[in-house]
């Protein structure tokens, strides 16, 4: 091949080259024609030249050039038949194994290309499938999110309320130890009223008892009254006789004259004895007769206050009956008020122990809120990474399918 | 020694001699007699004897003010079937004679006698009687016959 090459460029170059020497010498002829005339010959002697060993030694560079064309313009079906030992030949070989490995370099990535492009198409529809479960994903956590955020408040308010059911038990509590004192304070009131009442009571009997000796006394008085108003009767009526016998006597003293004086004396102190005693007997008479006049006033006074001392008594007695069922009711509701208190306290102590756990739950919901915001951005950020990735793997499957559009170009 | 006895008539004090007085009783149940003169109330029986009632308020001249008449007071002799009924004696005084102012009597009345400073209105009783006994004795006797007849 060199050698072809050698003696190419010596034709090519040297003959005209030569011939232009001997031209010169022959420059007769303007020497500007001459000039093109050398220059035209030798181009024609070297294009002559040139093409027959050019034609020699390039029918299998064109062949080689034939089928580099076709390789260039993409096929690669056609194999090199040249052979030959010379740098052609291996040239022509070299292109062969060169055609050959670019057609299983084509065929490879043909198959590499539908493999990717069919990856690509997996991958764009596994992103598609993970975004939109990506996107479900983010949908739900934003629900949880707001859910736990919600329960983040609810737990929150439910153990305020527990707080303050805590702070209610606790003040039942006290307020039911206050009203199981008051209720031993009433069982013990109605206890004293009780023992009151009784004493009432008795010191009632002996007003009655006293009242009923009273009114017999009265009555006995009145008797009395009326046996002195008939005794005064008969002193006055005495009185009066004596007061008129003392006139008559004053009279038949008086007639006796001077005999009489004396007897006169004693008629005259008789009479006054008589009026006296009508007088005292008339005092008498009256207070007898006011006595006997009140005895029926006092008597009935008597008897008034004797009812009324009954009527005391039996509401006395009612009053007792109904002091003891107070005294049965306050010692009821003193048990019930104490069962009351011993469960507010118990209902206090576990409201107190729920406190803690709320406040724990509600620590652990506001972290799960918190956690579930995270999520959520986390999922947010890849929904975005799954989107670019799905458009990168757009731009892959772009790129394959211009890279196929390229290898199709080869044929095989 | 005499002695004015002082009573109460109609509501007033009167006085009487004691000598004019035969007794006094209390007053017992006086009959009405009908067709009665005026002054005569009626008649009772005093110490087993029928006695005529007085009336007092007529002789007085006043028209009764209603107070109890309580004892009967018996005339002397010879008036002594009448008697002159009274409220009550409320006093007795020793009587003088001097002191007696008559000047003063009309009718029944014998005068004023002094007591402290006022003065007692006495009733002449033998002057009662004069008035009454011509016109009553006969009817009163009259009566006495038929009763003791009766009897």
């Amino acid at each position: 091949m060199k050698l072809k090459i050698g003696l190419a460029f010596i034709f090519i170059v040297f003959i005209p080259l030569v011939f232009g020497i001997l031209l010169d010498h022959m420059a007769s002829v303007g020497e500007m024609q001459g000039m093109w005339l050398k220059i035209f010959a030798g181009i024609l002697v070297a294009a002559f030249g040139a093409l027959v060993w050019a034609g020699l030694l390039t029918k299998k560079l064109v062949a080689l050039s034939e089928v580099s064309r076709m390789v260039a313009e993409g096929d690669i079906s056609r194999t090199v038949e040249i052979t030959g030992k010379d740098e052609v030949g291996v040239l022509a070989g070299s292109m062969k194994i060169m055609v050959e490995q670019l057609r299983e370099m084509v065929t490879r990535v043909k198959e590499s290309t539908d493999l990717m492009t069919e990856a690509v198409m997996n991958l764009t529809t596994s992103t598609s499938e993970v975004t939109q479960s990506t996107t479900e994903i983010a949908s739900n956590i934003q629900t949880i999110a707001k859910g736990a955020e919600t329960q983040a408040e609810n737990v929150e308010r439910i153990a305020g309320v527990a707080h303050q059911l805590a702070e209610t038990a606790v003040s039942i509590a006290e307020k039911s130890r206050d009203s199981e004192n008051m209720a031993i304070t009433s069982a013990k009131r109605a206890e004293e009223g009780n023992d009151a009442v009784e004493s009432a009571g008795g010191t009632m009997k002996e007003i009655v008892s006293h009242v009923e000796s009273t009114s017999m006394q009265v009555r006995s008085f009145s008797d009395h009254a009326s046996e002195i108003g008939t005794l005064v009767e008969g002193i006055t009526t005495l009185s009066h006789q004596t007061h008129i016998l003392a006139l008559n006597a004053t009279i038949e003293a008086a007639r006796a004259g001077e005999a009489g004086r004396g007897f006169s004396v004693v008629a005259e102190e008789v009479r006054r004895l008589a009026e006296n005693t009508r007088d005292l007997a008339s005092q008498i008479a009256g207070l007898a007769n006011d006595i006997t006049g009140r005895a029926p006033e006092v008597a009935k006074h008597l008897e008034e206050t004797q009812e009324a001392a009954q009527q005391g008594l039996l509401k006395t007695a009612a009053v007792s009956e109904a002091l003891d069922r107070i005294r049965s009711a306050a010692n009821e509701t003193m048990e019930a008020v104490r069962a009351i208190s011993r469960e507010a306290e118990v209902q206090a102590e576990r409201a107190a122990s729920l406190a803690e756990p709320m406040e724990e739950i509600q620590s652990i919901a506001t972290e799960n809120a918190a956690g579930s915001e995270e999520a959520s951005a986390a999922t947010e950020e890849t929904t975005a990474s799954m989107e670019e990735i799905n458009q990168r793997a757009k731009f892959l499957l772009k790129e394959a399918d211009t890279l196929r559009s390229q290898v199709e170009v080869f044929k095989l | 020694m005499r002695k004015l006895i002082v009573t109460r008539i109609e509501g007033r004090l009167a006085g009487l001699v004691s000598d004019e007085v035969s007794e006094i009783l209390p007053m017992p149940e006086v009959t009405p007699l009908p067709e009665a003169l005026p002054g005569v109330r009626g008649a009772a029986f005093v110490g087993g004897r029928l006695t005529t009632v007085v009336d007092t308020a007529s002789l007085l001249g006043e028209s009764g003010n209603g107070d109890s008449l309580e004892l009967l007071l018996r005339m002397a002799p010879p008036h002594d079937h009448l008697a002159l009924p009274i409220s009550s004696v409320e006093f007795v005084l020793p009587f003088e004679p001097l002191k007696l102012k008559e000047e003063e009597q009309t009718g029944m009345w014998r005068g004023v006698y002094p007591w402290g400073e006022n003065f007692i209105n006495v009733i002449q009783l033998p002057g009662v009687a004069e008035e009454l006994t011509g016109a009553v004795s006969s009817a009163l006797h009259v009566h006495t016959a038929g009763r003791e007849h009766g009897a």
